[in-house]
Order: C-alpha cells, then structure tokens, then sequence
C-alpha cells in the first residue's frame, strides 16, 4: 500500500466519521460530532450494568475521558455477551444535559451554587446540632463500599440506627421470607437453574421486560432445541406471557390461595415429598400478632388447615380455573421435572409479603423441588446492588453487617470487635424503618416528628414512596426539617431539597455490586465526573471528617483514631477527606476488605478485592482452596457444591430457626388486601415497571433511544372498561383513589392487557407521578409497602363526577 | 398499537372479532378492538397511521431482479452514505437500531414475519435477521419514534432533556494485507451468524458483498479476535498482573 492511499484511506474515514457522527441518533448538537474520530483507541473495561438485579456485565468503551460505546461482555457467565435495550445504551446515561455539577444550598426558596468546603460545612454542622434526629437513607445502588462506609458512620460513629435504604420498599419482604424459612437471607439457587429447569414459573413477575436477559436465558433455550413450560400466574397479560403455555390470570392477592392450594393438592394426592419433608423440614404458621418467626405447628395441624384450599375454593377466591391449579399440583407432585419459580416486586410489594414469600419455598420444600440444579424457589432483585449492600452489608434500620441485628448484644459486640469501637459504641434500638423514617421527617417536630435532618444518595423517594403526599410532600413548610440530596440529575426529590450534592456515578467511580443470585462484582473508574461531582463514599467519609474536626466523639474509635483510617500500601496514612487524596489510594479495596471480616458470620464469605478485580463476579460463599484459589458457590446448601454441609448430610440448611439443619414451611391463610374495589372505586389499580425505563427514570429518561421508545407514562385498562367509560385510546384521563387524583393519557389494547376492572400504570415518569395515589398498605413483618393492589376509579378529564362501573 | 385512532373513530367502530390472538385461547376476542377497514379506492390517499407513505401501487412494487453480474466495488461515498444511514438508527456502532416504524406492543411474533427472511418491497427493506438465535426481539430493539399511544398530550412527548453522548462510530474497513487481498472483518461479530443481513443483496446498498453467491464469508475475511472479546486487556482476565498491580487505584 502507498503512502497517498493510506494518507486517502485515513481522510476519507475522518471525513466519514464526522459526517455519521453528525447526525447519530441522539447525539444533541453537531458540535460534538467530530469528538471521536474512528474505532481506533478506544479502551474496554469490565463493569457490571448501573440497571437492575440482573447484574449482566457491560463492557465498557473509553476514548478521550468520555464513554463512547457498550458491549455485552461474553466472558460474563449471566449474559453470555447479551444485554437487553436499557444496559446497551447504559453509557448514556452519564451524559444526560442537565448534570449536576456544582453543590447547591437554598436561599431564600432557591437553590444556589456553593462550594464544597461550605456544603460539608453546612452539613456537619446541622448533623452535629441534633445527631440522633439525623437519618442516612440511601438504596441498592449504593456500591457495598459505600453503604458499608455509610452503615459504618451511622451505627458505628455516631451510634444512630435510622439508616435504611431504598430496597425496604423493594425486597425486604424476601428478606423476611427467607430469613423465617432458612434462617439465613438470600437465594439458594442461582440463574444456572433457568439453564435446567423443565418448567419454570413466573409468580406475578413480568420476567420479559423486567429481567430481560435472564427471560432469554430461557427461552433461548426452545431454540435451541430444548423443552421448557413456562407458566405465567400473573394478574394481567402482559410480554412475557406471550411467551408462556399457562397462564393462570388471578384475582389481586389471592396468590396466597393459589399457593396453598398447590400445597392441598400434593397432600391430597400423596405427591409431596414425604421423605425430603421428613429429613429436612418442619413446620410453622403465623401468631396472632405476626412476627419473623412464628409459632411451631404439626403436620397435621398443616394438613389441616389446607384441607379447606381445595381447587374449588382456590377458583373461588383467585378466579384461577380448578383445573388450573390441578395442573399446577401435579407438576409439583412429578419427581422427574424440575422447577424453577422467580418472582419480584408482585410478591414483596404486598401486604402479606412475608407470607407469600413463605408460601412458595414451602411449595418447593414440600415437593422436594428443592436444591437439584433447576429445582429452586428464586427472588429476583430490581437494583444492582440489593442483595450486595442493602441486604449483605445490611443498610436497615436493625441490621449490622454480614446478617447480624443490632438487638442481639453478641453481633454489636462483634461489630464493635471488628470496628474497633468501645464497648457499647452500637445503639441496641432498630431505628425507624423507611415509611416510618419519611413520616417522622414529615411530621412537625413538636408533634413527635423526631427526624430533621435526612441525607439521601443513589435514590429518589420524592417519586418511589407511596402515598408521596403524606410521606414525601407533607415536608414542604415544615421550617425545622432539612433535606440533603446526593444525585446525578435533578428529581422529584432534589425539588424538596435544602442542599444538593453532585454525584460522580457508574463508571466515573471505583465500585463493587453484588446481584440477585449472591455474585458480587467490581470495576474500576475510568472516566471523570463532570464538573464538582464527586463520589458518593467521599461524601461520607467527608462528612465523618467534619464532624472528627467539630470533635464528635463517636469519630473516633476506641483508640482515638478516625473511624475511615484508610492506608497506602507503604503503610501511611491517606488524608481520604480530601478529595484531591481520595483516589491516591484504592478506598473500595480498604473498605472491602475490612467488610470482608463480617461475612464469615453466615457464612457469606468473600474472596478479597483482588479477587474480584480479575472475575466477572464471583457467588458467594467464596472458599479459599488447597492450592490458593478461590472457588464460588453456585447452589448453597446443597452438599454436592456447598463447602460447608457436613457429608453424608445431601441438604443441610446450617443457619435453620430450629437449629436441626432443617427448613421451615409454613402456613399462611389468604387475607383480603387492605383496600379493594366497591362501588365508589371499583378498579384494582397496579403500578410497576416497563421495559425501557429503569425505576424513576432519573437515568433513562434523558436517554433519548430509551425516552422515544417510551415517552411518557399511561393507565392501561381493558377495552370494555374503556368503551363504558367513553374513553377513546390515548385520551387523558383521570385516575383516582382517595389520597387523590391524577390525569394521563388511557392506553388500550398496548403493551399489556389487563382484565376487566384493573388497571396499571408505570412509575418512571416524574411528571406523572403514581404514587401520590397510591396506598402502600405495608407487610406487618417486612413493613414493606404494597404498591400493586389499591382501589380506584376513573373520570373523564374535567368532569367532576365519577365513572364507576355501577 | 400503532393505529393512530381518534375519539370519532373509536365511538364509530364497534368491536369485531378477529382470529383469537393467543393459541391457548385464554382471552376473548371481544378484546381485540380495530378500526373498521376504509375502503380500497380510499387506501392511496389516505395518509395516516403507521402506514402513512407507504407506496401501494402495484406496479410501483415490482422489484428489479437481482444482477449479480452488475455488483462491483462500492465507492468511498457510497459506503460513507451506507454508514450514515446507519449510524442514525444506533447510539453508537455495535448499539442494537431501533426500529423506524411502530411494533406490535404486546408480541414479538410479528417482528420474524418480515424481519425472518427479509423482504423488500420498493425502496423499504426489512433486513433479515442477523442472530437468529436470538428470539425476544424488543428486548434490545424499540421504536424510535413512541408507543403508539395516539396521546396528543404534547407536553408529555418533550424529552426530559437532551443528552451529550457521542457514540463510537463505524469502523470504515478492514484491513488488507496486500491491495487485493479479501479485507478483514472490521467490526464485531459477536453474537451475529448471518453476514448477508447487512451485507446480502437486500443490504444498505453501500455495504452490500460484489459476490454474494459466495457464501462461507470467513473463509476467507478474518474477524478481529479483540473486536470480538476473544482477546482481553492483560488487568482482567485470570492470567494477568500480580495482585498488586491490579489493586493500585486509577484516576
């Protein structure tokens, strides 16, 4: 090849590059379009997806300090090289127009720019005045080493229990129910059942649009060949139902019925699995007043109060044909199949949460569709990291880390142990749980509003709460109260706010997730964030620091030392507060690893930081092996791959309530939801999730392949419903409940179908907000809201009087 | 789903049965609610809906037969133009395209009626699908352009706010080991099993092969095992540095 050719070849592919750059779909101005030049330079990096529980690994392309591309990463073993719409177009969502850039404080009813110096400052020194009134509310997008910095300031440093995150309104109720049924939280199966399972149910979880990669997991799997059942047991049609041979469509909240009845009719018929029942379970049911772990009860006193969930009946309450539920019955009751069931928000947003929870281990337990790969009762998560920080870190009001409670004296010893705090440093009272933490903020101080001062980071509750009028908005006026806000964009939340901290996010950040089926993951920062954006976790060591300076005693660990004395690998100190010190040292790899010494507890062992560097995420408990390498865990408890069930023992569920290595399976009744249609609201009104937009849609929504897809939220109602009222599609409409109304557009026969007098509405669009209609009736153990079942009713735009069904 | 009704419209159409919807028979077919047809002499001129420009005039439609003789070497600015138009479905190159025209909400068994094999009719091309395997069409791909939903709430079509992104864009070609050697493939072809999707005869014309009736495509061009993941940065595979090193925080 000459030199004129090369030289010809290489303007041509400028000239080319800018001419396509140009006009790429949603790049914003052509000014940007000569940015990147060609493919050549571009650096990939591993990270996991900033999206949901999946936890599919993106790898990442960097040219010039800006993300410019994202591939499926083929060595991840939960994507096999595959993301859905929202994690390919991940990287977008750093360069949203309106970023947050500068620290903002309000005066006078607005938010002004100010330095960082007089941020913290404010915000020490309001932490300072009034440290027990303070709360730390953050999510499953926190990093683990950031909730772990943050679990750490709250019940460690300034010995306040009022920390929660997010993930109470999306998966405490799967805590609870395998907390009460194996003693131990988090999932014994992993997605490697979805590659085994011959049937696989779908409990109220919309897998298709919600866990998108992992539904194609499965049925990727027809096309190669192999057999699979699907069953949708769901309260509308929806995507993923599509894709089903079942479909069980059930009254809302009579899953508890379903359940039971299932239950029934392996009793009935002699199907369940006497032996595995025998070995490895006994059985419990509620008390009067429901608590964690219940009353002991016989199994003949199970099989009695079973004896009335005949399919019959279960028709009755759930409108499930009996037949169905006989299907259902002697798919459980056949030894040769092996079952998966997944579940999410339809099961932990509900009111009897727990129970449901419960409910369908106790299925799995009963017919020994337990522990063989594709045997497994699964939750899903919807954050990235839900299971790594919220639940593992353990980022609630009554937790310490590595599943220890701050009521048992042991585990704050513990924790005081391996923090180095003085004896009795831990308050041995739970805090306030999230909708209790809200409502104490939003009530006046005088009248027992015993929060002030709430900081929030990597979560948006001024559009995820329920109820947002009396748990969110009832903050407006109250002069006492004080909102501190760590975000990337502006929000429903940062529109309350008294003071706003830019965030750096994803991958402008050093970060550690850990997913829905135990795999913990890390990455590294790779570009920077914009403007005065800065980490999360400096934030909070920042803080630490400034109430160290003001002389807070709790900053200090029993040796006088700061609670975050992070080291160089020399051995000297890092001044980590300072933001330009912060990165002189890995303070994710510090952090880690002094986590680390709190997961052996449960055994949810993890391998160290350098561990993690080099995977793809590993599932714990990671053991260390003979010849110094770290093997994962796949299925836990069961003895073929578990390090730790004795041998000979085949399942030993080691952390049991009953300590005799045996699950529980309990009994639960079915329960009327807490509101349901009359005549005056006669629709079921669900909220939940769509495909293209991510939760509140701070992320998604400025993506503009993702925002044209789906522009707006909508009420979906069935045809028949919308003939009678006079609606025609895509009309605004008025939905309302009785905390109040809200008006959007009425979409028919779209994207899901529900039945006659239900509707649905997603919760992504900030402009629409659902939740201030909603009722969040919440679980009595998990204090979990229900946002899927209230009472509603709908009205034509501007016209006073109601359209009920009657 | 797409049908761009108005209130008149709805009120004047009563629901009609069409074939059941699912297989199984779960659902009525009350449900399906459609437009009445219009009439035939009617179609050409009216321009609205999912189909508006669609050209219906049979002898429009008739296709060229394909000359596989009158294939050559493209040009530089035809492939330049090839790229652009692609470009301007995709984020950034390897990101999925969205889809230019409204989908079926609900399923995507329709997406396979014409993006299985291909068709095209005139100048519209549906291209074939490129990575059969791969069945959950919506999963990656979305419209472009809304749901279908016929709102005239315009407030709500605003995006919430631009965005600065600026994908990586196509590589322009592969590399030749001497001027007449069959060039490497420069893009990734991870996870994508038929190459005449793109570059057959019902490719963009830009991109299309001058010998599509040779059909073992890398027999003879090499795809780039890093553009491919077959090949990793040294830091993140289980070969690489020492502890140490990775462990160094970078800025």
């Amino acid at each position: 090849m000459n030199m004129h050719r090369r030289q010809f070849v290489k303007l041509s592919a400028l000239a080319a590059a800018s001419a396509v750059a140009g006009i790429r779909a949603g790049a914003s101005t052509p000014a940007h379009s000569a940015a990147v030049p060609g493919a050549d330079g571009v650096k990939w990096d591993k990270a996991p997806c900033r999206f949901c529980g999946t936890g599919c690994h993106v790898r990442v392309g960097v040219k010039d300090g800006r993300v410019v591309g994202i591939q499926g990463d083929q060595l991840a073993e939960v994507n096999k090289g595959l993301l859905c719409v929202k994690g390919y177009h991940v990287g977008l969502a750093l360069y949203g127009k309106d970023r947050l850039t500068k620290p903002l404080l309000r005066r006078n009813g607005k938010l002004e720019p100010i330095s960082w110096e007089e941020a913290l400052d404010v915000f020490a020194r309001r932490v300072m005045a009034d440290p027990d009134r303070f709360a730390f509310y953050g999510s499953g997008q926190w990093t683990i080493p950031e909730g772990y910095a943050a679990q750490k300031l709250m019940k460690g440093g300034l010995s306040n229990n009022h920390i929660e995150p997010n993930a109470r309104l999306c998966m405490a109720s799967a805590v609870t129910g395998y907390i009460s049924t194996y003693g131990v939280d988090e999932p014994a199966g992993c997605y490697d059942d979805l590659d085994k399972c011959d049937v696989l149910i779908l409990w109220g979880n919309n897998m298709a649009e919600m866990h998108p990669v992992l539904f194609s997991r499965v049925i990727d799997r027809r096309t190669k060949g192999q057999q699979v059942t699907i069953i949708d047991i769901g309260t509308r049609r929806t995507r993923s139902t599509e894709h089903c041979q079942h479909f069980l469509e059930f009254r809302p909240h009579s899953d508890l019925a379903i359940a039971n009845g299932i239950a029934h009719l392996l009793l009935k018929n002699n199907t369940y699995d006497a032996r595995f029942v025998e070995r490895f379970c006994n059985f419990r049911k509620n008390t009067a007043t429901p608590t964690l772990n219940g009353e002991p009860m016989t199994f003949d006193d199970y099989k009695k109060e079973l004896e009335l969930y005949t399919p019959e009946h279960v028709e009755k309450i759930s409108g499930v044909p009996a037949e169905k539920i006989r299907l259902l019955g002697e798919l459980f009751g056949r030894r040769d199949l092996r079952i998966t069931s997944v579940w999410c928000m339809g099961f932990n947003q509900h009111s009897r949460g727990t129970d449901i929870n419960r409910l369908v281990h106790g299925v799995h337990l009963l017919s020994g569709h337990w522990g063989r790969p594709g045997d497994a009762p699964t939750s899903l998560t919807g954050q990235p990291s839900a299971c790594g920080t919220a639940r593992e870190v353990g980022t609630m009001c009554h937790f310490l880390p590595g599943g220890r409670m701050v009521a048992n004296p042991e585990h704050r010893a513990e924790s005081e142990a391996i923090w180095n705090l003085p004896a009795g440093r831990i308050n041995p009272k739970p805090g306030h749980h999230t909708v209790k933490l809200w409502e104490k903020f939003c009530t006046p101080t005088d009248q027992g509003g015993d929060i002030t001062t709430v900081f929030v980071q990597v979560t948006n509750p001024g559009q995820t709460l329920p109820n947002l009028h009396k748990l969110f908005k009832a903050k407006r006026g109250l002069a006492d109260k004080f909102l501190i806000v760590s975000d990337v964009y502006p929000t429903a939340t940062t529109e309350l706010a008294d003071l706003v901290l830019p965030a750096a996010m994803w991958v402008e950040k050093n970060g550690m997730f850990g997913n829905s089926e135990r795999r913990t993951q890390q990455w590294f920062k790779m570009v920077n964030p914009p403007g005065d954006a800065r980490d999360d976790c400096w934030m909070t060591i920042a803080l630490a620091r400034r109430l160290f300076d003001l002389g807070h005693p709790g900053m200090k660990d029993k040796h006088g030392k700061f609670l975050f004395t992070i080291k160089n690998n020399a051995g000297q100190e890092v001044p980590v507060w300072d933001w330009s010190h912060y990165y002189d040292v890995n303070v994710d790899e510090a952090l880690f690893e002094e986590y680390r010494k709190f997961s052996t507890y449960k055994h949810k062992n993890l391998a160290p930081y350098t561990e993690y560097v080099k995977a793809r995420g590993l599932r714990w408990p990671v053991v260390e092996q003979p010849d110094g390498t770290w093997r994962e865990t796949k299925f836990r408890f069961s003895e073929f791959d578990d390090p730790f069930v004795k041998k000979g023992s085949e399942i030993q569920f080691y952390h049991s309530v009953t300590k005799d290595d045996k699950a529980l399976i309990w009994f639960a009744p079915y329960v009327k939801a807490a509101e349901e249609p009359d005549m005056e609201f006669p629709f079921w009104l669900c909220t939940g999730r769509v495909l293209e937009h991510w939760h509140s849609g701070t992320m998604t929504m400025r993506i503009p392949q993702l925002n044209g897809a789906m522009p707006h939220a909508y009420v979906e109602m069935h045809p028949e419903d919308a003939a009678a009222a006079g609606f025609a599609n895509g009309e605004t409409i008025v939905v309302r409940t009785r905390r109040g109304e809200l008006a959007l557009p009425v979409w028919v026969n779209g994207r899901s179908r529900p039945p006659r007098g239900s509707l649905f509405i997603p919760f992504f669009d900030q402009r629409l907000l659902v939740n201030d209609i909603t009722l969040g009736d919440p679980d009595p153990i998990s204090f979990e809201p229900d946002y899927k079942k209230c009472a509603a009713t709908v009205g034509k735009l501007g016209v006073a009087k109601t359209l009920g069904k009657s | 789903m797409g049908l761009r009704q108005t209130s008149a419209q709805v009120r004047a159409t009563q629901p009609i049965s069409l074939v059941a919807p699912y297989a199984h028979g779960e659902q009525t077919a009350e449900a399906q609610e459609v437009r009445t047809a219009g009439r035939y002499s009617e179609q050409r001129r009216s321009k609205d809906g999912p189909n508006a420009g669609w050209e219906n005039h049979v002898r429009n439609l008739a296709k060229p037969a394909m000359n596989y003789g009158s294939l050559t070497n493209v040009t530089e600015a035809e492939r330049t133009a090839a790229l652009a138009e692609r470009a301007a479905r995709r984020a950034y190159d390897g990101a999925p395209p969205v889809v230019p025209h409204p989908i079926s909400q609900a399923s995507a068994a329709a997406c396979l009626a014409c993006h299985g094999e291909g068709v095209v009719v005139k100048d519209k091309v549906a291209s074939k699908i490129s990575h059969p395997p791969y069945s959950n069409c919506t999963q990656c791909h979305v419209p472009a352009s809304g749901t279908g939903i016929p709102t005239i709430e315009s407030p709500l079509l605003r995006p919430v706010a631009g965005n600065e992104f600026v994908g990586l864009d196509a590589p322009l070609k592969g590399s030749r080991a001497w001027p007449q050697a069959p060039p490497t493939i420069p893009h990734s072809t991870q996870m994508r099993s038929d190459c005449l999707s793109c570059h057959g005869p019902q490719g963009l014309f830009g991109l299309r092969t001058p010998h599509p009736e040779r059909q073992a495509c890398v027999q003879c061009h090499a795809p780039g095992a890093e553009l491919d993941q077959r090949q990793f940065f040294p830091a993140f595979t289980a070969f690489g540095s020492s502890p140490s090193e990775l462990s160094i925080a970078r800025q």
